[in-house]
């Protein structure tokens, strides 16, 4: 008994030791490769910028593919940034928005995506997919681990043990994530200064005229957070439901698109709802819900178009 | 508790450490310790069902008195009390819906309106491993196999012993109850054999199993949609999950009771090495498939009664094994499939053909015959599988229809995420492990090199843990 325990606990010791040693090398050059490569994850948790940015929109995938910011900023000479993440809701955003606030100069203007899709809580297993973050809140040395500390599924031991942190990230966390960063993304975006253009065209395989409908209730929980934020800290706020085929918009509950103008009017902030008939052509996107390069051109444009208008006011 | 479980993590050394330092010198208390932490790891899943593990019980042990009986007529009427007891707890609970609804839907085929009560309860984890403990008792008793047991705790031990308790191995009261009754010393070698089945269990449960649990699911749930290459991959890996899922748990059991001393029956010789369907079921679940050999198909005349006679019991006892498993009509397909395959080697007597060796026995890789034969062998196991995986008979059919003709590799109708390298980088660590051990499924062979060795478990621990998120459940315990 005496041998086995021996064995048993100097074998257990061994690999904690080479465990964390392993992990802690593992963990920096995580970080190292996350801050080369920050757009290409959009793990931009961390970005501080050294100038004010005067425009920031918050959204998924939606608001990065849409929005062309590059043109937007010479067009308007202001300094604008999209802090999105693909595939993420409301909540997420919310607490990115907070790291962001926590460590940037506020903007003048926000412009949060306000549809079905964003206002819905996503299904996450874990807190945030916390792939995306993780690897910046390692050892709290941005200091605002903190924010996360009342939310379900955060543990501040996370930021302190080496890979095991990883362990709850679906799917296999560490693992894609290390994909993303020896560049074998299974998402092979093109990236441009942070925002992400699709020059594809027509992708989806459901035929146009049968996009499924749209029956997905919005919870306005974080658009409310974010409003008062933005009411606290002097911040301009615009909801804006960003295009999506006219064919599938037609498509969403009359009830949901009404509570959107209810909620709209409660906050008392501008609503700006871009989907029309001019969005009924499918050259200008790649699926239902995402516009290729001529689709964001021309929105971009109409998002100018109304920006101006807006400052004139 | 999950054996995967961080609860089972403490749950395990604390009873480890009562047993062999604070009870050790009584062999009374030591099983006493193990019915209470027994009862204690079944509570945890369900504390309302323990009445139930301790009424079978109390009734079992109580009637292995009455079948000892020198009167051969009160022997055996207490032989049946304990069958229909049984069998009456688990017909109630895993049948008693099935039949129902089935008599409802042949009375409608007649024209006659019936609206039979169903019983909404759920089914008690571990019911078709328990009860079928009792029953080998009262039958090895009646048999003359085994006296009946003075101790209750040392036949509650029996019952409820912790690693066998929801999902077997199914033990025989001749082979685990000898070994309650005497006292257990610590054995060095013994323990660190544990330890590694522990450790390759865990491996094939949470990294092989766990990781194709999702591929699995996508691809049934859209079968309709998928062309033939990705449909024979779900199947595949679904054979790999629940040989994964099942073998990593009897592999955790057998080695946690190698921790408190005990040996278990195996229950999976590395079945998927098998050169034949009757070499499959000598392979596969074993202490199931022996226990219906030997208190089914014998008692039924075997096979030594003549060719009809032995092809009948072959049908009954395939027909009752896949019914065991679940209450509905896909498993029993199930085992009328593998009554099927079966049924040319028993005309032919090559039933027996394979029985003492394994494939490529002196060998490291197996010559071009037996890569064939353990091919073929897997193939029409995988096939059967279809039905075991499908909820219903109609999915089953249409999942085989959809893979027989749908050969166009339409690219909208491949499965795409995670595409098909992912399975088959988790199933060839299985492939390698297991070729590597088939000589023995009890005695892990390991390197000699200590540095190679210890490596080794280190990746494992480290892969194990990093696997570890979404805890799926064993599939086995749904039975």
């Amino acid at each position: 008994m005496k041998l086995f325990l021996v064995k048993f606990f100097k074998f257990s010791g061994l690999l904690t030791v080479v465990f964390f040693l392993l992990g802690f090398a593992i963990e920096f050059f995580i970080q190292k490769q996350t801050e080369n490569k920050q757009f290409l994850l959009q793990s931009d948790w961390h970005i501080k910028h050294k100038e004010k940015i005067d425009v920031l929109f918050i959204g998924n995938s939606r608001t990065s593919q849409h929005v062309d910011i590059p043109v937007l900023e010479k067009d308007l000479g202001i300094k604008a940034y999209s802090l999105s993440q693909d595939g993420r809701d409301s909540r997420v955003l919310y607490y990115k928005l907070l790291c962001y606030l926590k460590l940037n100069k506020k903007p003048e203007t926000i412009f949060l995506q306000f549809d079905p899709y964003f206002c819905a809580e996503l299904n996450e297993r874990t807190f945030c997919g916390k792939e995306n973050y993780l690897s910046y809140f390692f050892l709290d040395r941005l200091g605002i681990n903190h924010i996360f500390e009342d939310e379900d599924g955060y543990s501040a031991i996370e930021a302190y043990v080496p890979l095991l942190r990883y362990f709850h990230c679906p799917p296999k966390g560490l693992f894609m994530l290390m994909l993303h960063l020896t560049g074998k993304s299974y998402n092979s975006h093109q990236f441009e200064n942070g925002i992400n253009i699709h020059n594809m065209n027509w992708q989806s395989t459901s035929d146009w005229d049968n996009p499924p409908k749209t029956t997905l209730q919005p919870r306005f929980k974080y658009i409310d957070s974010v409003s008062a934020i933005c009411k606290a800290q002097n911040i301009k706020l615009v909801l804006v439901y960003p295009p999506q085929s006219f064919t599938s918009y037609k498509k969403v509950e009359p009830d949901i698109l009404n509570k959107l103008d209810s909620f709209a009017k409660v906050l008392e902030v501008e609503y700006w709802n871009f989907n029309g008939e001019q969005y009924n052509e499918k050259d200008i996107f790649y699926n239902h819900m995402h516009l290729n390069t001529p689709g964001t051109k021309m929105y971009t444009e109409q998002l100018m178009n109304r920006m101006i208008a807006m400052k004139k006011q | 508790m999950l054996f995967n479980s961080f609860e089972f993590l403490i749950f395990l050394p604390v009873v480890f450490a009562l047993y062999w330092f604070v009870f050790n010198k009584s062999l009374k208390w030591q099983n006493i310790l193990v019915l209470v932490a027994s009862y204690f790891f079944y509570g945890w899943w369900s504390w309302k069902f323990m009445g139930m593990l301790m009424l079978s019980t109390g009734l079992d042990y109580a009637y292995g008195f009455g079948v000892a009986s020198a009167n051969r007529k009160k022997a055996k009427l207490f032989l049946w009390l304990g069958i229909i007891n049984n069998l009456g707890i688990l017909g109630v609970f895993k049948y008693y819906n099935f039949f129902a609804t089935q008599f409802q839907q042949g009375f409608e085929v007649l024209g006659l309106h019936t609206n039979p009560v169903l019983l909404d309860i759920a089914l008690p984890i571990g019911i078709s491993f328990y009860t079928f403990h009792g029953m080998s008792y009262v039958f090895d008793i009646y048999r003359g196999q085994q006296k009946p047991i003075r101790s209750f705790v040392d036949y509650a031990v029996f019952v409820s012993f912790f690693p066998l308790l929801v999902a077997g191995p199914i033990e025989r009261a001749n082979h685990l109850l000898p070994q309650v009754e005497k006292p257990r010393y610590f054995n060095y070698g013994q323990a660190v054999d544990g330890c590694r089945l522990i450790l390759w269990g865990m491996f094939k449960k949470v990294v092989i199993a766990d990781s194709l649990a999702g591929t699995v699911d996508q691809i049934f749930q859209n079968y309709r949609d998928l062309n033939t290459l990705t449909l024979v991959l779900g199947a595949i890996a679904f054979s790999f999950q629940i040989y994964g899922d099942f073998s990593g748990y009897s592999d955790i059991a057998l080695g946690t009771a190698k921790l408190f001393g005990f040996e278990l029956l195996s229950n999976f010789r590395f079945p998927y090495f098998s050169r034949d369907v009757a070499e499959f079921w000598r392979r596969w679940h074993t202490s199931l498939s022996s226990w219906f050999r030997d208190y089914l198909y014998i008692p039924l005349g075997g096979s030594k009664n003549g060719k009809y006679k032995a092809i009948r019991n072959t049908f009954i006892i395939f027909l009752v094994s896949g019914f065991w498993h679940g209450a509905s009509w896909n498993f029993i397909a199930w085992g009328f499939i593998h009554a099927c395959g079966f049924l040319p080697l028993l005309l032919l007597n090559r039933n027996r053909k394979n029985v003492s060796d394994v494939v490529a026995q002196d060998r490291i890789f197996p010559n071009v015959k037996e890569f064939f034969q353990m091919l073929s062998t897997f193939s029409f196991v995988t096939l059967a599988w279809i039905f075991f995986r499908a909820d219903k008979m109609s999915i089953a059919l249409g999942y085989i229809k959809q893979m027989a003709t749908s050969f166009i590799m339409h690219p909208d109708r491949q499965f795409r995420v995670p595409g098909y390298i992912f399975p088959i980088v988790v199933i060839l660590p299985i492939l390698i492990g297991d070729w590597y051990l088939r000589r023995n499924e009890r005695k892990l062979k390991v390197p000699k090199a200590t540095w190679l060795r210890y490596s080794i478990y280190g990746l494992m621990i480290v892969t194990i843990v990093m696997s570890l998120g979404e805890k799926a459940t064993f599939i086995y315990f749904q039975f």
